[in-house]
């Protein structure tokens, strides 16, 4: 009898290594409930180990239909908070934060330097420092702007366009009030 | 059964352990060049302003660079590559905006982007076919490089990296932005134009480096020669002082040598000089007082007597030639009457008269042989006795020759009057030697129907006839030159030859 529960419990430790190795099996159709593939061989390999570790203790003098429910019971208890406790994990992570990815209205408000001039018609190149990185940028502005005038990002035109305005000091320079 | 127990606990322990690693072995990191897609959970519900209900892509999750728990079955997980990708592109027969042909070769560098937008548009398109992305793009920009060129002089193309850089983010922005794809960098590696008009565009400064390097090199061989010249100067003067030095050493040494070699002989002929100097002297006072003595004891008589001979030569001279003249001038008169005596006295008595004239003339003849003989003896002895006779004839010549010259000027300044006045000098001489024939005629008888005045009319006749001969002889009609004179009234009163009238008359 406990040989029977040891192989049950071997069972769910198998079924576990087996996904683990060679990935999700089983098409089961929940994928983090009760019937998900861990839950399943938690119950059972709690089943199995709590059984028999329970058989091995209860005395030889009950008769062995008492034996085998008091220790498939015993594993039950055992199993059960196992199987809930990984589905609650599996839940847990599920939602679990990540880094953000950066996305267009990133862009608005990053502070950066012309690369390359911008003429006042068409497309120069700035380079912003955006999320710890360096990226170059096609960019338009209102007045031409000469290489390496500090600009400010007030619109994303695309995912690689931005329309800027030159933070430069000196207003005669590079903003013309007219 | 103590066996049975220790095996269940480590088989329990195994599975709890074995269920943590597998729930957290759905959870996956991506890398720094990936890109997840997690595709599979809900979007968020959202109403647009229309009323219409809708999903948006958040269920969509786009991770880069960072952890996602993935769900097995309903969740599913794709990646993408966000490395860049190396792009050829090359087009040929590229129009500029010049018009000129031209072959481009460029490389682009291109990359999904890193935005979530850029990262879904590329995922929509790229997904399974990631190395699509590389001749995609490659003929998208071939597209857009011939576009751009277009735009663009050829000039611009290489120098402008700034009109150039605009030109193809403008192309970018609408052709690779909206695949999700960013063009990090565009290169042109190589620009072939037709013809040879990339290699014009670098003759001129090409031809100006050549220009200044041929006249740097010029200029410093022109200072190198003239550098030269001036040392080469410098040394021809510098040997010229010294060979000047040298000469005037050698003449100085020379003089010195010579004046002492002459100093010894100087010397002796600086005292024979003073002896012959002494004895010229002496000789010279010598001949002076020979030269005085032969003064006083010849000259002065040899003077005496030739001047006492010269006056009686002179005197015998004038006196033999008197005589001559008028016993020339006897005889002419004599055989002109005996002459004209002949004639008149008729043709038989010619011939007699005719040989007496004969005779006469011979007579005269040798008269006047002789009379030449005796005055040649005379000059002989005249010669014979002085030669300073000669010299008193020369200046007497000499006088006569002056006088002479005056003459012939007068005569050249008064012309014909001066001739007119010698004449009417002659005159009376010749009208008294038309006369003389007949003084000699001692008794004369006049047979003629005029009387005697036929005496006189003979005489003018042959006062006529000779005027009429000299002018057939010399060519000038003297009567005449007597009509003129006197049609000029007193005008020979006022001949100034009348002055000097002392002079005798020239035959």
């Amino acid at each position: 009898m406990e040989v029977l529960f040891l192989v049950l419990g071997a069972f769910g430790v198998g079924v576990l290594l087996l996904a683990l190795v060679v990935g999700e099996v089983g098409d089961l159709g929940d994928a983090d409930g009760p019937f998900s593939v861990p839950a399943l061989a938690a119950l059972a390999g709690g089943v199995g180990f709590g059984g028999a570790a329970a058989a091995s203790v209860l005395p030889e003098e009950l008769p062995d239909a008492g034996r085998a429910a008091l220790a498939l019971a015993a594993g039950l208890v055992l199993a059960v908070p196992l199987a809930w406790a990984t589905v609650r994990l599996s839940r847990g992570l599920r939602d679990m934060p990540t880094a953000p990815t950066l996305t267009r209205s990133d862009l608005v408000g990053t502070q950066g330097v012309v690369v390359s001039a911008v003429p006042a018609p068409g497309y120069g190149e700035v380079r912003l420092v955006l999320a710890g990185q360096q990226l170059k940028f096609a960019a338009s502005s209102d007045t031409p702007l000469p290489a390496g005038t500090p600009v400010y990002v007030v619109e994303a035109l695309s995912d690689t366009a931005v329309h800027v305005v030159s933070t430069a000091p000196d207003p005669g320079g590079t903003i013309q009030w007219t | 059964m103590d066996l049975t127990l220790l095996i269940a606990l480590g088989g329990l322990a195994v599975l709890v352990l074995v269920l943590v690693l597998f729930v957290l072995s759905r959870i996956k990191v991506a890398g720094p060049n990936q890109a997840f897609i997690v595709t599979g959970r809900q979007g968020r519900e959202v109403t647009s302003a229309a009323g219409i209900t809708s999903r948006d892509a958040s269920g969509q999750k786009v991770v880069m660079g960072a952890s996602v728990f993935v769900l097995p079955v309903v969740q599913k997980l794709h990646t993408l590559d966000l490395s860049s990708r190396r792009i050829p592109v090359g087009i040929r027969g590229a129009v500029s905006k010049q018009g000129v042909k031209c072959d481009l070769e460029g490389v682009a560098i291109v990359k999904v982007g890193g935005t979530e937008d850029s990262v879904r548009a590329a995922a929509q398109r790229f997904l399974n076919q990631q190395e699509g992305i590389d001749t995609f793009t490659s003929e998208v920009l071939a597209g857009a490089l011939r576009s751009i060129v277009g735009r663009l002089t050829i000039e611009e193309i290489i120098r402008d990296r700034a009109a150039f850089a605009s030109a193809v983010a403008e192309e970018a922005e609408s052709s690779l932005t909206g695949q999700g794809l960013v063009l990090d960098t565009f290169q042109l590696q190589d620009i072939q134009a037709e013809g040879s008009y990339l290699a014009d565009l670098g003759r001129p400064e090409a031809a100006r480096v050549l220009k200044e390097a041929s006249i740097a090199e010029a200029r410093a061989r022109q200072a190198a020669e003239q550098e030269q010249l001036l040392a080469d100067e410098a040394i021809a003067v510098a040997k010229r002082q010294l060979a000047l030095r040298q000469a005037e050493i050698t003449a100085e040494t020379d003089a010195a040598t010579a004046r002492a070699a002459a100093a010894g002989p100087l010397a002796q002929a600086a005292q024979d000089q003073a002896i012959l100097a002494e004895q010229e002297k002496v000789a010279v006072r010598t001949a002076s007082l020979t030269e005085r003595q032969l003064d006083t004891q010849v000259r002065r008589p040899a003077d005496a007597q030739r001047y006492k001979v010269e006056q009686e030569a002179e005197a015998r001279k004038n006196a033999a030639i008197l005589t001559a003249e008028a016993q020339r001038q006897a005889t002419i008169a004599g055989a002109q009457a005996a002459a004209e005596q002949a004639r008149l006295s008729g043709e038989g008595e010619r011939a007699r008269r005719s040989a007496l004239a004969e005779a006469e003339a011979v007579e005269g003849a040798k008269r006047g042989e002789a009379e030449k003989l005796r005055r040649q003896a005379v000059a002989d002895a005249v010669e014979r006795e002085g030669t300073a006779e000669a010299a008193a004839i020369l200046a007497r010549g000499q006088a006569e020759a002056e006088a002479l010259d005056a003459r012939s000027e007068a005569f050249a300044k008064y012309g014909e009057a001066a001739v007119l006045e010698m004449l009417v000098k002659v005159l009376p001489e010749v009208v008294q030697a038309a006369a003389a024939p007949l003084a000699g005629v001692d008794k004369m008888t006049v047979i003629s129907a005029d009387g005697a005045g036929a005496l006189g009319r003979s005489v003018a006749a042959n006062v006529a006839q000779g005027l009429q001969l000299s002018g057939d002889l010399t060519g000038v009609d003297v009567a005449a030159l007597l009509r003129r004179f006197a049609a000029d009234g007193g005008g020979a009163t006022r001949v100034p030859i009348t002055t000097d009238g002392d002079a005798p008359p020239r035959p």
